[in-house]
């Protein structure tokens, strides 16, 4: 992860909008590090290296086709092409009127074979293979119904951020976050899959191929690391004007550092320490800021953005737009429509001292 | 409309003012009746194939450089990441309307354009059967294009993607007219695309030269007979789906709304259903040109004509069971998906059959490196490219990572310009010195196509690796660091090379038009029959036909005039209508099969209702965009009188019954006549084109119940206290639906016994059979509780019974036109025309009442 | 084998016995792509439904299904094969391909026709046949059904 500075000073209270973005981790799916991704990775190579030579062998055969020496009475030119007033030259299979077999070039047999063979033959049996193979790999990467008893996330889709909801029998132990995915190591997760306004889809290139979260359906996936890591992942359902800026991390971790950082996320917010801390809280509460955020564990609890509990202990801001740092929390506050241009995130009005007790009080909640 | 049709009877010389016709007299000889009207009425009143499908043409293709454009503001836009040269909602406006201009403004009016041109001359015949639908089709598609581009003065293009899903594209998340526009214009483009898909159809089946039997029909025809055929099962679902999409928009309707027992992937389904076989509707096109090319420039017929054919028949059924493979990542079971998959594994077999059989005809022949040929490989060079990742993403779990990512971008941009683009420009190439008699430059052809060649490789190929590394599709910029500034900035360069050689190409085609070297009637040697008239053709076109006993006319027969070994009969028949007739403009039906001649029909020699009609739906678009009311009344008003004007009697067609005897029972044929006139009975065009309709109908009838079970079935709940409707009302609308059946037989008896006397009790009853079953049908609606404002599942129901009553009303409207003319003109031939169509669409229309009564009355009781 | 010239008759004959009649051309052309047709969408519904209903025996009823289909598609192309030789040999027998007359009154005429409508039906065949079978495999491999269902 790119590290950039963001102190803020006092007297660069609202730095400028660092258009730079964060290169959190990697999106490619030609690095699978799942055996999701190395599933449909591994289909890929193969049809990487067959299609290449399949491709390569047709573009001999019409280099040669177009350039090979052709015997002076393999075809009269054009002018001493004979006339054929029956239309007899023409054989049946031509659709003239001469007789079956006769007058056919030897060619003409020959180009019949090739068409059947490289036609219908030839890819007959090459496509029934990799049918075989997709079904194979489609069987081996599908959900399974023993996924249920796996730890199991919900993450729904919204314009333009993602919430994400570690499920628990017990409502209380609910963790609510946004646009960052924790997963244990060499464990498969169940992922369920939602939206509450428009079709999104749920891509994570380096662990997982993509899956829509549609409204009023439900759609399943699965996740696993096979190594502790960052991946990054984007909305890859076109969703509106930011559908470009919706991305989101996945980080793996080892299973107690997972157990430990799903500990901290389900307990609220805790009570600021001192006068300070208190003062900084109650401007929050007094902002336009509660009308969207819920922060657990004090009177805010809209749900229209992203829940802020822990908004602190996450590696990004706006949907993986920006490094998690003060300043551009600051700035991301102050000017949402300059970061991401059409986001639901409006600039809300504050004064200098407002913005900086807002700012401090959330990253103050870890 | 009596008197006028009386007074016709009479006289020639009166009918200027009703007709429509701007002819101030008839004409009287065969230059004059095929000859063009001049001034400005007369340009909005032409009709013939030649300069209509030439202002199609031009007109495409302006919207293809429009097109690119949009897409070179695009390529610079994401040239670098982080990029500001345009806003997010500017750049969803473009790749929007990128998408929406290239596949309904350019490449399908194009391909249609073209085939209005090539195939009445390939096909040896004067014009297709429908004049006034061609210019109908291409003044609706005018007005269309510019009412969607219209949408950029007043900056509300549309931003919702050329796709539109729902729910993005509803009111709440796009309230403003944005995606109107996008909607309202493109049912403009498919009405125009549907006209033009009934006219190719008849046209190719029916109107061909003397001889030219199924299995000698030039490859571009059959290519358009099955692309044709695929338009009205493909766009008649997107017409359908596009309604209810405005209605859904008006909020009238709940077809997509997850909220309210609708489902979003319903308008995915109806969408794809038609997207998917729009990429071979596309393509299927191009296989017909790019076989004449190859042929043309191998010196020798394509390797197994019958096999090519085959190709085209196999990809026009499979392409219809590919739909889903645009919605792999919807959540469907992995079974359906393999369902899918297996069919797109089939799907590449007649693909790999029209490759190898262009390969085999280079092989066996002897290829001319000229212009036409050099396009048509790099075409065979791309598709092949997009054929081989078109098999890669029909693998549904690799295209779990490749969907909507720049993979696809880059497959579906090789299998077009592999399979559209350069086969158009091939043909362009080939034909345009036939359309303008003029040759076009050899060298800046040659770098025309290298430029477009090396361009468009350098542009896509980068974008299958960006794809795969992480860059999804419809982004307006994407961050530094993924790995993706390389291969964006290596497509923005080709893009600019691409457009380099286009345009080349078009400074070719303009300069040609002064400068080019004249092109003689057959520059090329062609093989088929447009090379033996002369370049640009005449009005007429064949003022004698040709007589056909190849495949290859050009090169095996030593003439296309009658020869010692032909049958009498056809001889007889081409000599009688070497120039004539003379006073009416005639062109030969011959049997769909064998290719000989049955009849002769008559087609209008002018007429400005197409134009006016246009304007009517213009005007009607325009209101529905606006909500306006008087616009509305007014645009209905001019399509009133548009369609009165249309369906008035046209004088020259009187003549031709005069001359044809076709208004006697006793009418014998003699040697000026030998060929009875196609009207009034079941080899009459109207009668054909009629059925063309009632398979257009019925494709629309069972999109609306696939819609209503979809949704029956699927996942969203039914309204709260649902009852199944109640039986007994609609029962009763099932007694004058099966009245109405009857009386549909009874009038089809009376026009095959010529019982004109009777004819117009039998229209009467059968129009208010269905004006009592609409009446009946809305009442047990009614009763029903189903409201459609509310419920997804109400609206569908609605909209099954709904068109329903549409159709039958519109029955009633033609059978009460046959009851004016069964009144009014007994004898004439039109008026049992008349009755014979209506009686189409009668049996339709009351019959498909009883499958909606299934289904929406019955099913609900037994599921 | 040959008839005279202008013998009406005896060319009638010849047609009954080398062409196939108009209903068998049909079904040998179009059968196969109206049965892959029908087993296409016949699966897509046999498994919406049974997935929805959650009846037992799947596998079998939709293997069958697929079987069915797939031996009707592959007797059309049989047909095809038959009616093919028949026409063919038809072509030979015709005395006089360039024989002036009446057209159809041409065995030449009508059987070239014939002869290519049957390649047409014979590779229709082979290619829907294969896509019969090739659809009726998902079932018998993957999950029939998914793994969760609608909330």
């Amino acid at each position: 992860m790119t590290s950039i500075s963001g102190e803020m000073t006092a007297t660069s209270l609202v730095p400028p909008i660092i258009a730079q973005p964060v290169a959190v981790a990697p999106q490619s799916a030609l690095a699978p590090a799942g055996p999701g991704a190395a599933e449909i990775g591994w289909i890929w190579d193969l049809m990487l290296v067959s299609g290449t030579i399949i491709t390569l062998a047709v573009f001999a055969v019409l280099g040669v086709a177009l350039f090979r020496r052709r015997r002076p009475d393999e075809l009269p030119p054009e002018a001493d092409r004979p006339a054929d007033p029956r239309g007899e030259h023409a054989n049946v299979e031509s659709g003239g009127r001469g007789r079956e077999g006769e007058g056919r070039p030897r060619s003409e047999r020959l180009g019949s074979r090739w068409l059947v063979g490289g036609g219908i033959v030839f890819p007959g049996v090459v496509l029934t293979v990799l049918f075989l193979f997709t079904l194979r790999t489609l069987g081996s990467i599908a959900p399974r119904p023993g996924d249920a008893a796996a730890l199991t996330v919900e993450v729904i889709g919204k314009q333009w951020w993602w919430e994400v909801r570690y499920l628990d029998e017990d409502p209380s132990r609910i963790a609510i976050t946004a646009n960052e995915l924790r997963i244990p190591v060499g464990r498969r997760v169940r992922i369920l899959l939602g939206a509450s306004d428009v079709i999104h889809s749920f891509w994570v290139p380096g662990l997982q191929g993509k899956t829509d979260m549609i409204p009023g359906r439900r759609n399943v996936t699965w996740l696993e690391a096979d190594a502790p890591g960052r991946w990054r992942g984007q909305c890859a359902e076109f969703c509106g004007v930011q559908h470009a800026k919706m991305a989101l991390v996945v980080v793996a971790e080892p299973q107690a550092q997972f157990d430990a950082w799903l500990e901290r996320q389900i307990a609220p917010a805790a009570a600021p320490a001192d006068s300070a801390g208190r003062a900084d809280e109650a401007a929050f509460l007094a902002s336009g800021c509660v009308l969207c955020h819920a922060v657990r564990g004090t009177p805010a609890g809209a749900r229209l953005g992203p829940d802020l509990t822990h908004v602190a202990s996450r590696l990004t801001l706006a949907a993986g737009e920006l490094p998690n740092t003060e300043g551009h929390l600051a700035g991301w506050i102050a000017d949402p429509q300059s970061v991401k241009p059409g986001s639901r995130m409006p600039a809300v009005p504050l004064t200098p001292q407002e913005l900086h007790a807002i700012t401090r009080y959330l990253r103050s909640l870890h | 409309m009596a008197e006028r049709a009386d007074a016709g009877t009479g006289a020639g010389t009166r009918e200027e003012e009703g007709s429509g016709n701007v002819a101030h007299r008839p004409p009287r000889t065969f230059d004059e009746t095929w000859d063009q009207p001049a001034g400005v009425q007369g340009f909005l009143a032409t009709i013939d194939n030649i300069p209509i499908s030439m202002r199609y043409m031009v007109t495409s293709f302006a919207f293809f450089v429009a097109g690119g454009i949009l897409a070179l503001v695009m390529r610079v836009q994401l040239a670098r990441p982080e990029n500001d040269f345009v806003d997010p909602q500017t750049y969803n406006q473009l790749f929007t309307m990128h998408g929406t201009t290239m596949m309904f403004l350019f490449v399908i009016p194009f391909l249609e354009a073209f085939a209005n041109y090539v195939i009445p001359l390939l096909n040896g015949t004067r014009d297709l059967p429908f004049p006034r639908l061609t210019a109908l089709s291409y003044w609706t598609y005018l007005f269309g294009g510019i009412f969607i581009y219209s949408s950029f003065l007043f900056g509300l293009a549309p931003d919702g993607g050329w796709f539109a899903y729902m729910p993005l594209n509803d009111k709440t998340h796009s309230p403003g007219l944005n995606m109107d526009f996008w909607d309202i214009g493109l049912s403009v483009a498919e009405v125009a695309a549907l006209g033009a898909a009934a006219e190719m159809i008849v046209g190719i089946l029916r109107m061909r030269a003397p001889g030219m039997s199924l299995n000698r029909l030039p490859l571009f025809s059959w290519a358009m007979l099955v692309t044709s055929a695929m338009i009205i099962f493909a766009f008649t679902p997107l017409v359908v789906g596009t309604l209810m999409l405005e209605l859904d928009r008006k909020e009238m309707t709940r077809f997509f709304d997850p909220n309210a027992g609708g489902d979003p992937l319903l308008w995915q389904h109806l969408f794809w259903v038609f997207g998917h076989p729009e990429v071979y509707i596309m393509f299927v096109p191009a296989v017909g040109v790019m076989s004449h090319v190859v042929q043309v420039f191998s010196r020798r017929p394509v390797m197994s004509y019958t096999l090519m054919v085959l190709a085209i028949i196999a990809t026009g059924f499979l392409s219809f069971g590919l739909w889903a493979h645009h919605m792999y990542t919807t959540g469907i079971s992995a079974v359906t998906l393999g369902l899918f998959a297996a069919v797109g594994m089939v799907v590449s077999i007649p693909s790999a059959v029209n490759i190898f059989g262009w390969i085999a005809t280079i092989w066996a022949g002897k290829p001319v490196w000229r212009t036409p040929l050099v396009f048509a490989l790099g075409a065979i060079v791309i598709f092949v490219i997009g054929g081989v990742t078109g098999v890669m993403v029909a693998v549904a779990p690799f295209d779990f990572q490749a969907h909507d990512t720049y993979f696809v971008v880059a497959h579906l941009h090789y299998v077009l310009f592999g399979g559209t683009i350069f086969p158009i420009f091939a043909g362009l190439y080939y034909w345009l010195p036939k359309i303008s008699g003029r040759m076009l430059g050899e060298r800046m052809g040659m770098w025309s196509a290298g430029l477009m060649f090396g361009g468009f490789n350098l542009a896509f190929m980068p974008m299958h690796w960006s794809g795969l590394e992480g860059m999804p599709r419809r982004v307006y910029t994407y961050p530094t660091g993924l790995g993706l500034e390389g291969y964006n900035l290596l497509s923005t360069i080709g893009g600019v090379i691409l457009a380099l050689g286009v345009v080349l190409s078009i400074v070719n085609f303009v300069v040609s038009l002064r400068r080019g070297r004249e092109a003689g009637n057959d520059p090329w040697g062609g093989d088929t029959l447009e090379w033996s008239e002369s370049s640009p053709p005449a009005d007429a076109q064949f003022g004698r036909f040709p007589i056909v006993r190849s495949r290859h006319p050009m090169w095996d027969q030593t003439t296309v005039r009658p020869a010692p070994e032909d049958d009498p009969e056809v001889v007889r028949v081409a000599n009688a209508y070497d120039r004539r007739p003379e006073r009416w403009r005639g062109s030969l039906v011959v049997g769909v099969l064998d290719g000989r001649p049955i009849a002769i029909a008559h087609l209008p020699r002018r007429s400005i209702w197409p134009f006016v009609l246009s304007v009517g739906f213009l005007l009607i678009f325009t209101s529905a965009l606006l909500e306006h009311g008087p616009i509305a009344m007014t645009g209905a008003a001019v399509i009133a009188v548009a369609l009165a004007g249309w369906f008035w009697p046209v004088d020259t067609e009187k003549t031709a019954i005069e001359e044809t005897g076709a208004d006697r029972v006793d009418a014998e044929r003699t040697a000026e006549a030998p060929l009875p006139l196609a009207i009034g009975d079941r080899q009459a065009n109207g009668y054909w084109g009629t059925g063309v309709l009632v398979a257009i109908l019925a494709t629309a009838s069972v999109t609306f119940l696939a819609g209503y079970f979809y949704l029956g079935e699927g996942p969203s709940p039914l309204p709260d206290g649902f009852a199944p409707p109640p039986l007994v009302p609609a029962l009763l609308a099932s007694v004058p639906a099966l009245l109405a059946l009857v009386a549909t037989r009874w009038l089809t008896s009376t026009v095959d016994r010529r019982a004109d006397g009777t004819r117009w009790i039998a229209a009467t009853a059968t129009a208010l059979a269905h004006l009592a079953f609409v009446w009946l049908g809305i009442e047990s609606f009614r009763a029903s509780g189903y409201r459609p404002s509310e419920h997804g599942f109400a609206s569908a129901a609605f909209g099954v019974v709904g068109f329903g009553w549409l159709v039958s009303a519109g029955a009633a409207v033609m059978l009460l036109v046959g009851v004016a003319w069964a009144v009014l003109a007994p004898r004439d031939p039109r008026g049992r025309g008349v009755a014979l169509n209506a009686s189409l669409v009668s049996y339709f229309a009351a019959a498909s009442w009883f499958v909606a009564l299934a289904a929406v009355y019955l099913w609900p009781r037994i599921s | 084998m040959t008839a005279p010239r202008g013998d009406l008759h005896a060319r009638q004959a010849l047609f009954e016995r080398y062409q196939p009649a108009t209903r068998s051309l049909v079904v040998a052309v179009l059968g196969t792509p109206v049965l892959w047709a029908v087993h296409f969408n016949g699966m897509y519904l046999m498994i919406a439904m049974w997935c929805s209903a959650g009846w037992p025996g799947a596998r079998i009823a939709i293997a069958l299904f697929t079987l069915v289909c797939a031996a009707a598609s592959a007797a059309c192309g049989l047909l095809a094969l038959r009616l093919w030789r028949r026409a063919r040999e038809g072509l030979r027998v015709d005395p006089e391909p360039g024989d002036p007359g009446p057209w159809d009154a041409r065995l030449g005429e009508r059987g070239a026709r014939a002869v290519f409508l049957l390649v047409v039906a014979l590779f229709l065949a082979v290619v829907f046949t294969l896509g019969i079978v090739l659809e009726g495999l998902p079932p018998l491999v993957t999950p029939l059904c998914p793994a969760w269902t609608f909330p």
